[in-house]
């Protein structure tokens, strides 16, 4: 082929390709159901919502219009004042989108709950700092703490596991999230995972400016799910209930122990408490949905609700922290234990998210165990 | 497995990569049945056990007709091979027939009967049976009958290559929606070789994705307002009612005819080429121009197989008008076994017959003339038929017949009921579903008519090169877009 005339076609070419991308981010933008991502990723503090938000998003899953506001430093918060006012004790929540809560008010998510009964309980001021972010894994959280948080100067830290999701996304076995991570190194400390500064740098241009990069990642996510769960009905994050441990589930809980190990050591050194908190996933409070779980894992399986939170607690107490299981108090809230039942329904649509109640019922349990034991640092 | 299924995305690239690779077609044609089978037994593996016993008759059947066709070497005359021949084919239509009748029309012959007895103060005792209605039945049993039938005419030498034969009954592209293709039309397919064409996969790929486009987006989206429409006609409304019947005409043509492009293009990848089935039906001036651009696959079958053999227009007018409607009857049977499709095909029918005949021959590639901006008179003329196969269809999608009757009530009753307009407008203007359904109908119908001299619209190799792909790519955006929303219903024509 002449030179020109492959010189043509490939301006040509580029010319297509620069035109199906404005059509496709066109019609990302017009058209799309699929939601903005508002959450960007750092070296910093791993992941946080965008900073300075402040706008109205429709969200699917309590099929409402809520209002997110974001601080200057990403998180679903006021401002944060860097010193420390005096009488006032400070206590950082790490977590992920149960803490985050984007789909409830703000005023009405166990952070702010949190704050106000622990402030009639103990009748002084306190100052609940939401660290909470979708998709957060706890070496994320360590990092957050350690580049972030500590600056504030907490009186206490209280880490809220998911025993659905933390687990799997601690480890980069179980989760191919491209989020930092961290890994048990051969002299058995914790280091980083880091992701290239290419393709962070990348990544970040791409999330702040482009619709259809959000979009695309969100709908392959799906696929992928989609994909698995015709051949693979029960998600590998549920298998955190199989008793008969997956040799990865094995690695991921010794990572997680080591995590914690970690963060109970620097938090020791800061003078400041650590708590943990699990919070439970809807299928361990509705029998109906664990016995579809159940049958899911198939006979080889032995599917215990309460596992994950056993293992927790096995770790908290070994490392020395306070741990709190809600599995407890959900329950007793929920009786009946049916997700059909909506007069006792804590989660959203049965099965998500905490709905208010939720957050109120775990505001109110954790603000019960806590009462007393937060010291307030000199 | 259906067409939009993630099953289908896996196994389409696979057999499609494994046939090219295969370069003997009497592999390639081996490969097609093995997948074939394999795509119809993903719904339930007993229905290849019937459409293997089926296919296997008929193909016996076959080569036992043909020694004895009217054009074959041996000229044996005299009326036992007459009586033979058709004894022959006696069996195919009971064998076919006869699949129908049990996993189709049991139910609904007894149901009929129990209720003419009560009629007349008789009461039998129920027989019931818990019968599965395997999916395509209807589709591959007359396509199996066209080849027997067309060898009994001494029209087709039969094959003596059993697995062309099979490739051609379980084609799976259309195995369980049609095109219902005619043996003499696809069996040569699959015993020539298939040449690979760079262009023809193009082609291919258009029509799939158009297809889907139709079915994803627009069927799937018109289907929920539809369903909720139809369930409780006595509190719906007219106004609404007649808006929910507009949806289903469109909902059911691009569900369908989705199915068929797909269908269409895929057969293409494979070096396969499907009779058209679609013709911009509602843009016909004429119920008799509509039939020929419905479900052409299907219509002309009837025609062929019925109406014809029946006496066709051999007879006076009034044999003619009896033999169409009668066609039409036995039409509205194929599609559901309930006295409501029975119905629709029987308005059809009458209305072919009581209405006006289009003058000159219709146009198959010219619906609504070759004008931009159609005359004023055939604009009428198609607003005119599409209403009235809008009233048909609602025999076709109500829950039975007294419902039916009932939507029909309300419409013409209700149609002075300015509040429930203006309810509606309000529903538009509000920005809800109403608004995205309408305006995705108006750039649909826009783009049908601006494309109707093509097969299909999205037949653009022609145009620049970035303004192609932008349109795929806009198109692919959607069909993924929509696919996520909510539940995909399944392919209407499925349940026949």
């Amino acid at each position: 082929m002449p030179l020109t005339q492959r010189a043509r076609t490939t301006a040509e070419w580029l010319v297509t390709v620069a035109c199906v991308l404005l059509v496709l981010e066109t019609c990302t933008r017009m058209f799309s159901s699929v939601p903005e991502s508002v959450i960007e990723r750092d070296e910093v503090v791993g992941v946080r919502f965008k900073r300075s938000l402040d706008r109205h998003r429709y969200d699917a899953e309590s099929d409402r219009v809520v209002p997110l506001q974001t601080n200057s430093q990403g998180f679903r918060d006021d401002e944060w004042i860097r010193s420390k006012p005096s009488g006032v004790r400070r206590i950082a929540v790490f977590g992920d989108s149960f803490i985050a809560a984007n789909a409830i008010p703000r005023q009405k998510i166990l952070v702010s709950r949190l704050e106000h009964h622990l402030e009639r309980l103990d009748g002084s001021r306190v100052e609940v700092m939401n660290f909470g972010v979708g998709g957060s894994s706890t070496g994320q959280q360590l990092v957050a703490y350690r580049n972030l948080a500590s600056k504030f100067n907490p009186d206490a830290v209280i880490i809220c596991f998911g025993t659905s999701s933390d687990l799997t996304d601690n480890s980069e076995e179980l989760s191919n999230n491209p989020i930092l991570r961290c890994r048990i190194g051969d002299d058995g400390e914790l280091e980083p995972i880091e992701v290239t500064a290419s393709r962070r740098r990348g990544s970040q241009i791409l999330n702040r400016y482009s619709r259809f990069y959000d979009w695309q990642k969100f709908i392959i996510n799906r696929f992928v799910k989609r994909l698995r769960r015709g051949v693979q009905p029960l998600e590998l994050r549920q298998r955190v209930y199989d008793a008969n441990l997956d040799p990865r589930f094995q690695r991921a809980w010794q990572l997680t122990a080591r995590i914690l190990e970690q963060f109970q050591a620097e938090t020791s050194q800061d003078g400041v408490a650590l708590f943990v908190v699990s919070i439970p996933d809807a299928a361990q409070i509705h029998r109906d949905q664990f016995a579809r779980l159940e049958e899911q894992a198939g006979a080889a399986s032995r599917m215990e609700a309460d596992f994950p939170d056993t293992r927790l607690a096995t770790i908290c107490e070994r490392a020395g922290i306070p741990h709190l299981s809600l599995s407890g108090p959900f329950r007793s809230a929920a009786p009946d234990r049916d997700s059909r039942s909506l007069s006792q329904r804590l989660f959203l649509k049965g099965a998500g998210h905490f709905n208010e109640a939720g957050h109120e019922l775990a505001a109110e349990a954790i603000s019960d165990w806590l009462h007393g034991l937060v010291p307030t640092k000199p | 497995m259906s067409f939009t299924s993630i099953a289908f995305l896996v196994f389409l690239p696979v057999v499609w990569a494994a046939y090219w690779g295969l370069r003997r077609r009497e592999w390639q044609n081996l490969l097609l049945v093995c997948a074939s089978y394999v795509f119809y037994g993903w719904w339930d593996e007993r229905f290849c056990i019937l459409m293997l016993t089926s296919s296997l008759v008929d193909y016996w059947l076959g080569l036992a007709l043909g020694p004895l066709s009217p054009d074959s070497d041996r000229q044996e005359t005299g009326s036992a091979v007459s009586g033979r021949r058709r004894l022959l084919l006696g069996m195919s239509l009971a064998c076919n027939l006869g699949l129908l009748g049990v996993f189709k029309y049991f139910g609904f012959f007894v149901d009929s009967f129990q209720a003419s007895a009560a009629f007349l103060g008789w009461s039998p005792g129920g027989v019931t049976l818990e019968i599965i209605l395997p999916v395509g039945i209807s589709f591959y049993t007359f396509q199996t009958l066209s080849y027997t039938i067309d060898v009994y005419r001494g029209r087709l030498v039969p094959t003596r290559n059993l697995v062309d034969y099979l490739a051609f009954v379980s084609f799976f592209p259309q195995l369980v929606a049609g095109p219902i293709e005619r043996a003499s039309r696809l069996l040569p397919q699959f015993q020539q070789s298939r040449c690979w064409e760079r262009d023809a996969i193009g082609a291919g790929l258009r029509q799939m994705l158009w297809g889907l486009f139709k079915k994803v987006v627009i069927a799937d989206t018109l289907a929920g307002p539809v369903a909720a429409g139809f369930a409780s006609p006595e509190t719906t409304g007219g106004p609404r009612l007649m808006v929910v019947t507009v949806l289903f005409a469109y909902q059911i043509y691009c569900d369908f005819s989705g199915y068929s492009d797909i269908a269409i293009g895929t057969a293409r990848l494979f070096g396969i080429t499907l009779m058209r089935n679609f013709a911009y039906p509602y843009f016909s001036q004429s119920i008799v121009e509509f039939w020929q651009r419905w479900h052409i696959s299907l219509s002309t079958w009837f025609r062929d197989y019925v109406y014809i053999v029946i006496g066709g227009n051999r007879g006076g007018r009034v044999q003619t008008w009896r033999n169409a409607i009668l066609t039409f009857l036995v039409s509205g049977l194929w599609h559901g076994a309930a006295w409501r499709f029975v119905a629709w095909g029987g308005l059809h029918g009458v209305s072919l017959v009581a209405l006006p005949r289009p003058t000159a021959k219709v146009q198959i590639d010219q619906p609504g003339g070759a004008r931009l901006v159609p005359h004023l008179a055939v604009l009428l003329r198609m607003i005119l038929v599409f209403s009235l196969v809008c009233a048909f269809w609602v025999f076709f999608r109500a829950n039975s017949l007294a419902d039916a009757w009932l939507i029909l009530t309300v419409m013409a009753t209700q149609l002075h009921d300015v509040q429930a307009f203006r309810e509606l407008l309000l529903e538009y203007q509000a920005g809800g579903p109403l608004f995205e359904i309408t305006h995705l109908l108006i750039v649909f119908v826009v783009v049908e008519w601006l494309g109707r001299h093509k097969a299909h619209p999205l037949e653009i190799p022609g145009w620049p090169q970035p303004v192609r792909w932008s349109i795929y790519a806009a198109l692919g955006w959607f069909v993924v877009e929509y696919s996520g929303r909510g539940e995909s219903s399944p392919f209407i024509y499925f349940q026949f």
